[in-house]
Order: C-alpha cells, then structure tokens, then sequence
C-alpha cells in the first residue's frame, strides 16, 4: 500500500473515493474516536484546517496517530471501500491534515480543580488535553526529560519526524497543562498526589523489557528493544556492526530491524517463533522491513545465548505449528533435535515488556479506569501491556471523562 | 454488411458523422487539416469576422467549469469572430478543400456589428467560389457576438432567422445551415422558420450565456481580464443533457438533417445524439480538453455499437428515441414500482437510506449486517436511491 502523496489535490482525489457512510464504521474502528468520515468530507472540499479541528479534536495526538496507526488493522480495516475495490488510505489523509492547518482546542472556563497525571506518554496526553479543554489544571510529572513517551524516545527517526510531535504537544493546551520533567512517581508519591489533587491519572507505560526463556551466559551482549531503540536514538549507541539478530514479531521488534540495518549493522536477522500469519507487525511495516533487506526467519526460538568474541552465539531450536483447541492462532512446539547455532553481533529481545506493578494497587475498572476505592485511574500501556499509541490515547481520553464524571 | 460511418450529411459527403465545431480547434486550416488527418469526417471553420476591428480577443479567454470534487465538467469561452481576414480565410478554404476533397468543409458565417445584408450576401458569394461545401449560420453565439446584436440574438427571432437565412440561400446552392441556440421560446419555431426560409439543415446548440465562477477573494469572475470580467458561453459535458433535449426538440419540429452539438464527448454520447435525431455530429470542448486524438475512440466505438445493433449506417437509427418521448401528462401512473436492493452486492455504505431519509420517504433502513432494507409500503418508486448507490445494487421492481 503505497502513501498517498502529500500534496492537497491527491489527498482530494483520494477523499472523493469516500463513500460518507451512514455509520461510519471507519470512525468505530478508531479508538480515539475521530470522526473520519466528517474530517474526510472537509477534505475532499479543501477545507484542510476543519479536518484538522476534527481530528484533534477527538485526537490530541492526531498528527502522531497519522503516521504511525496501523490504520490497515483500524478505521481502514472497516472501510467499506474494501468491498468496492482497495480502502480509503485514512491515515495519510490524516497525516496530511494535521501538517498543513492549526489547531488551537477551545478550553472550559478554568473550574479550580487539579489532577495529576503520571507520565507523558500518549495515555497521560491524551488524558491531559481532555481535562485542560474541560477546564481542569494539570500537572504532567514525567520521569524522563521529554515528552511522548514511547514515541519521542525510542520509534526511529525514519518513522517519525519530531515536527510531527512538536506539533502535537505545542497544540496540547499548553497554558493549563504544565509538565514537571524528570519528576518520577512511586507509590509513596502517588499516594500523596492523590492526597493533594482532586484526581490522579497514572499512564506509567511499560518500564522493562522481558527478556526471558533463554539460558543467557553472563557479559553475553543481549539488550531489551526499548533501550536498544532508546540508546540508538538517543546516540547512546552511535552505531552498530555486524549481524544484529532482534527476537519478536511485533512492531518493535520491526522497528529494531530496521534501526539496525539504518546504525550500520551489515545483516539484521528478524527471527519469530511462529509464521508470518500468526505474526502481530502489520503488513505495512512488515513489508518496509523486508524491502530494507532484513532477514526472515520463522518457526524459531532461542535456547541459549553464548559470548563469543565477535559477540554473541545464539542456538535456536526450530518450531512447528500446532492447532490450539478453542483458538484461532496456532500454537507452536519445539522439534526435538532440530537445533543449530547463529553467531550475531548483538541480541535485542522484543518480546514485550512489563509495567512496574507495584505502583497501583487494587482492581481497574475496564469501563471508567477507575483504580477502584481511589481517585486514581489508569490506562495506557501500563494497563493494556503494549499497544498503539492511537490505544493510550483512547484509554486517556476515557479515564478523563471518567475523571470529569467523578469530579463533577 | 459490415457498419459503415459515411455520410452524407444535407448533400456533403463525409467519412463520418464526426465534424470539429466552430470554436478554438478550427482557429486555422493546418489545424483543421492536421485532424482531418488524424480521422475527423469534417469541420466547421471558426465564425468569420467582416472587420477585424470587431473581432479582437481579450486574454485570458476560456476557463474550466469543475465540479464540486474539482472535475473539469465544461469551458467557458469568449473568444470572437476568428481574427484573420476573410481573403485569407477564402485562400486557406480552397488550399483546405483541395486537399481534403473528401471532407467536410464548412464555413461559419458571421461577426458583423448588426446586421448589414450586404456583407452576408458578399462574404457567401466569396466562400462560394472558394469551394466551401456547407455554410453554418451563427444564430447562436451566446456571448459578445450576441451583446453586439448578432449570434443568439439572431436565433431568438424567427423573423431575422428567415431574413439573414433567405440572403444567405439566394447567393448559393451550396447546403445552408442556420445553428440555433438552447435557451429562446418556442425552438420547434425557430427551427421551422429556418427550414421555411430554406435551410438544409440545422446545427444545434452553441455554448450557453453563463458564468464560470467567482474568485472569492478578489470577487471578480472569471477569467479575470484585468480586473473586470463579463458573460461567457458555456460548452462541455455540463450542458449534454440540455443539448440533447434540443437536438430532439428540432428533430420533431422539421424534415431536414441536424448537426448535433453540445458536450459530446465519447462514443456513448454520439450514439445518443444520433438516437436524439442528429445525423452529423460537432465536438469541440472534448478537444479542448484532449485533442483531435479522441477522435479514434469515438470512431472505434460507434462502429462498435453499430455492428452490436445490426446498424449498417447513420441514417438507420438517427432519431430511434423521438417515438419515445412524450408530453409529461401522456406518461402512464398506473406503471408503480419499488426498489429493491440485492444483499449480495450491497456493501452496506447506507447512502441509499440517508437520501431515502432526508429526500425521499423514509423506505430503506439498515439491518444489523449492514445490508438495506427496503420497506415497500413506504417506497414511492422514485428511484433516488439507485441513482447514489456506488455498487447499483438496487432495482427498481414492478409492484
């Protein structure tokens, strides 16, 4: 699927082909909510700052969100253009408008109530904006030194441009958001936030990478995705050489690759447990790897990772696919026998990454995010355990109108 | 027998029905020789100018007429009377007629400041003898020529329609034929007055008097010709469907041969003209927009048709629609129908039931797989949702 060129009379051309469905399953298929067909229809009549408005409105992190949705597993996946000939290409639309129009949100009357939110990723964002526009003073306690989490730190250069989250965060609302940086949170400080603020929102993200299952020998040169993607971004790790081998099958572990062959790697090995099918990158960033170069390989999983000289010797045992009952993915077993061994460079693990638990206690509401018996409120990945940043901002954008609702 | 496009259109004989109109593509003979050679059946010269002085052009001149989603719909002119003398024009004639001898050559008469009889009479004498095969009668520019007492101000009056065709008849035996505008009263009229001051045949319709567009910032229409604008004559597909209703208005109303005009831009469309009583066809905007090129697939595909239809040439089937249409009180109320859509084909987009809903009866709903629902009490048969449908899905179905 190729980008719509960014110019306003292919975006038009590509708006036409809307068909302005009555129920907009398209905007059922965002989980910011934004009304796609109506940002589409100013559009398709060059109306470029109303598509704006309508998507930041609904979706702070709209300019973010229009690069790097999977939009082919959201609001295209339920375009109904899929059953005339290929669907609209949503995101670039979005994308386009959220770089050639402002955005200045209408905010309440200030109410003279505080909230503080617990990270700067895209939950607590989301959640922040919503709140501001409500009338809400914020505080945004970051324990890094920039905001956007994920997106600012670790997502490659190549796949995100940092005007794009400039954008986003200067059209926040920044007079009544105000971002403490390098100010971490645990949970004696939580505990006091929710002592002095009327409400607190914890977006937290995911803090450690899981590196598991493997027998690793001590000083073997194994690292997590996220601080293998942090420190190449941040140039802690200028380059790299030789055979960087990245274990996962999701949009991470896509991304690692990728950064790999970019820092210098001569050979980046992409190595995933099951098939392609059963792989969760979407097809997109699936196929940008693999016309980089990166190698593929499926149906393996490392047993034990050796130091070696030149770095690391990884021995994988191969996979076969396995019917589970009940579940329409696959399993997998090991074949018995079918080991062999991979010298690398470098192993990056992008197998996930785990939330620090012991910063909420107690049970999460699913509907309002309500850490139950508190004002406190979660969500993001720190609740979800990985997902899209288009999701956080879902998840922030519901636990501030659970806030507002709790507050009012 | 295989299909044939030769005619014989009013006594000029023709390769096929396909002529280029007077306008912008016939600016010069080795214009018009060039799509002669690239397949063209014939062409009417641009409408001559008696004094040059009248016939000076502004610029910029011709604007595009897009839709709403930015498609070229149409143009808009107000270029005069062709700025070349007309000694040079009666050269390039017999240079054009001597080469072509084949092809229809036809002249457009005439830019003049009012009417004066014998500059019509003179300038008919000169083509005359220069070989043209065929003189159109512009009755009907419907811009400057018309500001200045000529062009549609002519074809809005029956009575300056027999006097300037009757000056025009007693100077040649060559085929006469007046072309008549879209929008005057009583067009069945206009075109019986033609025929009665003995006209061979009639060409219809020229652009209609319009305005292109506003420029919202500055507030002047364009084209903006430095700082001013005025009214434009508008061709192209946008006005198809009035040019056809006209062609079909004078059909009924005479027993000569029409030249149809006005937005034909595809094969499809000539066969319609021809079905709406034409036997020659004119085209310029489609050329304006793409080029004497087009020619081929026009020529390919009305072969095409014909050979489908078991049509053998023009004449069989010019004019097969005119028993089909009636006044409006004559159509049948006892004919009702409903629409109905197929499940299979609808994708569920629901433009059906929101026009059904706010400009119609509120007939069509969506079931919860996203499927329409017709309720046949409440349609009224109208057919509004089969005309939005972007998968025709929907049928209309006899009750």
């Amino acid at each position: 699927m190729s980008e719509i060129k960014q110019t306003l009379a292919a975006v038009q051309a590509e708006a036409k082909r809307c068909l302005y469905c009555v129920d907009a399953p398209c905007q059922q298929g965002c989980p910011a909510g934004v009304d796609v067909a109506q940002f589409i229809r100013h559009l398709r009549y060059a109306d470029v700052q109303s598509a704006k408005r309508v998507i930041k409105t609904a979706n702070p992190l709209g300019g973010i969100c229009g690069t790097l949705c999977p939009s082919e597993n959201l609001c295209q996946k339920n375009c109904t253009m899929n059953y005339c000939d290929a669907p609209i290409h949503i995101r670039d639309l979005q994308k386009f408008a959220c770089a050639n129009a402002a955005f200045r949100p209408e905010l309440a009357p200030a109410n003279g109530k505080k909230v503080a939110v617990v990270g700067a990723g895209p939950a607590g964002l989301g959640c922040a904006a919503i709140l501001a526009r409500l009338g809400y003073e914020v505080d945004v306690f970051e324990k890094g030194s920039a905001a956007a989490g994920v997106v600012a730190k670790e997502i490659p250069a190549e796949r995100i441009d940092a005007a794009v989250v400039e954008n986003d965060l200067a059209e926040l609302a920044a007079d009544t958001i105000r971002f403490h940086y390098n100010a971490p949170v645990d949970a004696a400080r939580l505990e006091e936030l929710s002592r002095t603020y009327d409400a607190v929102f914890v977006g937290a993200g995911l803090a450690q990478d899981r590196i598991s299952g493997v027998d690793i020998a001590e000083g073997a040169p194994v690292v997590g995705c996220s601080q293998y993607l942090a420190d190449l971004k941040s140039g802690a790790t200028p380059s790299v050489s030789g055979t960087v081998l990245v274990v996962g099958g999701g949009d991470s572990a896509i991304d690692a690759v990728c950064a790999s062959l970019t820092a210098g790697a001569e050979k980046a090995v992409l190595a995933y447990r099951r098939s392609r099918a059963e792989m969760p990158a979407c097809d997109e960033e699936f196929f940008s790897a693999a016309d980089k170069g990166v190698e593929l390989m499926y149906m393996v999983s490392p047993v034990a990772i050796a130091k070696t000289a030149e770095g690391a010797a990884v021995t994988f045992v191969r996979n076969r696919l396995v019917e589970k009952p009940g579940e329409a993915r696959k399993g997998f077993e090991a074949v018995p026998g079918s080991e062999f061994t991979l010298n690398v460079s470098r192993v990056v693990f992008a197998i996930g990454k785990k939330a620090d638990t012991t910063l909420v206690a107690g049970k999460v509401d699913p509907d309002t995010l309500r850490v139950e018996g508190t004002n406190c409120f979660a969500g993001g990945d720190w609740l979800s355990g990985g997902a899209t940043v288009v999701k956080a901002v879902g998840e922030g954008k519901k636990a501030a109108r659970a806030i507002d609702a709790m507050l009012k | 027998m295989a299909p044939s496009l030769k005619v014989n259109f009013a006594g000029v004989s023709m390769p096929n029905p396909f002529m280029l109109s007077s306008a912008p593509p016939t600016t010069n003979v080795e214009m018009v020789a060039r799509c002669f050679e690239e397949g063209w059946g014939g062409a009417v010269l641009k409408t001559l100018a008696y004094t040059l002085s009248q016939a000076r052009n502004v610029n910029p001149r011709i604007t595009a007429v897009k839709s709403a989603d930015g498609d070229i719909v149409g143009f808009t002119n107000f270029e005069l009377g062709s700025p070349k003398h007309i000694e040079k024009w009666a050269e390039d004639t017999r240079w054009l007629k001597e080469r072509f001898p084949e092809h229809g050559v036809w002249v457009s008469l005439l830019h003049t400041e009012g009417l004066v009889e014998e500059q019509w009479r003179e300038v008919t004498r000169m083509f005359d003898q220069a070989g043209a095969d065929g003189f159109e009668l512009n009755f009907s520019c419907s811009h400057g020529m018309a500001e200045s007492g000529g062009g549609a101000t002519v074809g809005g009056n029956e009575e300056a329609i027999k006097m300037v065709t009757t000056w025009v008849r007693e100077e040649t035996k060559k085929p006469v034929m007046p072309k008549l505008p879209a929008i005057v009263q009583d067009i069945p009229g206009k075109a019986r007055a033609a025929e009665a001051a003995g006209a061979d045949a009639i060409a219809t319709i020229n652009t209609l008097n319009s305005l292109p567009g506003i420029d919202i910032h500055t507030f002047v229409p364009y084209p903006n010709v430095d700082g001013r604008s005025a009214f434009q004559g508008l061709s192209g597909a946008a006005i198809k469907p009035i040019a056809l209703r006209t062609v079909a208005q004078v059909a009924q109303a005479v027993n000569i041969p029409v030249s149809g005009i006005g937005g034909i831009y595809n094969w499809h469309d000539a066969v319609e003209f021809i079905l709406a009583g034409a036997s020659s066809l004119q085209v310029c905007s489609a050329v304006m927009h793409h080029g004497y090129r087009i020619i081929n697939d026009m020529t390919a595909g009305l072969l095409n048709y014909m050979e489908e239809m078991g049509f053998e040439s023009i004449s069989d089937f010019s004019g097969k629609a005119l028993p089909n249409i009636f006044r409006h009180n004559d159509l049948s109320r006892d004919y009702k129908l409903y629409s109905s859509p197929d499940r299979d084909k609808c994708v569920g987009c629901g433009r059906c039931a929101v026009v059904c809903a706010d400009s119609a009866y509120s007939a069509i709903h969506m079931d919860e797989s996203r499927k329409a629902v017709v309720d046949k009490d409440k349609c009224d048969g109208c057919g509004l949702c089969t005309q939005v449908c972007p998968v025709s899905c929907m049928t209309m179905e006899r009750r």
